[in-house]
């Protein structure tokens, strides 16, 4: 490795020090399952209910970023601080509007693709999914080349369901969002965000265990 | 003086140290950092890391705070914007050089 690349590995050792306790993959891990809740709830209820309305959502979302937020900084605050150490990070503009930008583009490119096409929506969650991944996760800790083969292998596996099962996960054909979208395409969406969810969520809190097990806590440590 | 010479010549030594130059850049990410994050992410002892600290205190590069949470006491460091600037000189020079 040259100097160079030496001393980019340093500038990037910061980021990869969020997921050090498996909190990143958590916080992600639950939005994704928060977002799959709402969406069976809105699918499982009558057009006219609470569920559908926007400012409930909105609120959902709000309260959804809320707890992810706290809950995160009080375990940090709680058990990662005292290990391994505290960071604060830059706050940059221009890398949040990237960030955001990124978020949007990915957005309207698959709202696009469902509006004007018969896609398979696992398929090409995944491909936003996996390689993100790979390269914002896995590149930095070698077993979690694991999760992006078991994310691959089960993203290929939901994509080539039959229509008929995926329909099957539907609960009502005229409910919700399955109304603007086909019936495969909401459960092949709907399966494929619990998939997700729940690796994340698996990953995440492997790495939080094995973290407590490898480092101590500070009355440990003193002794 | 041939210009490639030059610019090795130009690198900041105080940066340049490995020990250092690994201490710089985590720094250089982060808004500021604890001790006990620098300890654990250079895996150097307490003694090694102070020096080199010290040494970068006394070039204006970095800035010290002893504080506490939770009635604990923490060491708070962060990159003066003249340790922002030398790192980034440094990294141009170093480029420069290769």
């Amino acid at each position: 490795m040259t100097t160079q690349e030496q001393v980019q590995s340093y500038l990037e050792q910061p980021k990869r020090y969020f997921n050090i306790d498996g909190l990143g993959e958590i916080d992600l891990g639950v939005m994704v399952l928060g977002f799959n809740l709402i969406s069976w709830l809105q699918m499982l209820t009558p057009e006219h209910s609470l569920w559908h309305r926007t400012w409930v959502f909105l609120l959902y979302v709000a309260l959804m970023v809320m707890v992810i937020d706290r809950g995160t900084k009080f375990v940090k605050k709680r058990i990662t601080y005292p290990r391994t150490g505290f960071v604060e990070y830059r706050r940059e503009a221009k890398g949040r509007i990237i960030t955001i930008a990124l978020g949007a583009v990915t957005a309207a490119a698959f709202a696009v693709l469902m509006a004007f096409g018969h896609v398979n929506a696992a398929a090409v969650m995944g491909m936003v999914v996996v390689p993100s991944y790979a390269y914002g996760i896995a590149r930095a800790v070698q077993w979690k080349w694991l999760v992006v083969a078991v994310l691959a292998v089960g993203t290929l596996a939901i994509a080539s369901f039959p229509a008929s099962l995926l329909v099957s996960l539907v609960p009502d054909p005229t409910a919700g969002p399955k109304s603007r979208f086909p019936p495969d395409l909401a459960g092949s969406c709907l399966f494929e965000e619990l998939f997700i969810g729940a690796t994340f969520l698996a990953s995440g809190g492997i790495t939080l265990s094995r973290y407590l097990s490898r480092t101590q806590a500070p009355e440990q440590a003193a002794e | 003086m041939n210009k490639l010479i030059r610019n090795i010549s130009e690198l900041d030594r105080v940066i340049h140290e490995p020990g250092r130059l690994m201490i710089a850049a985590l720094l250089f990410a982060v808004e500021q950092a604890d001790f006990l994050y620098l300890q654990h992410e250079t895996a150097m002892n307490k003694g090694t890391l102070s020096s080199h600290l010290s040494r970068m205190e006394e070039a204006g590069y970095v800035e010290i705070t002893k504080t506490f949470r939770a009635k604990i006491p923490q060491t708070l460091l962060r990159l003066t914007p003249a340790g922002r600037e030398a790192f980034e000189g440094y990294r141009k020079n170093l480029k420069a050089a290769l």
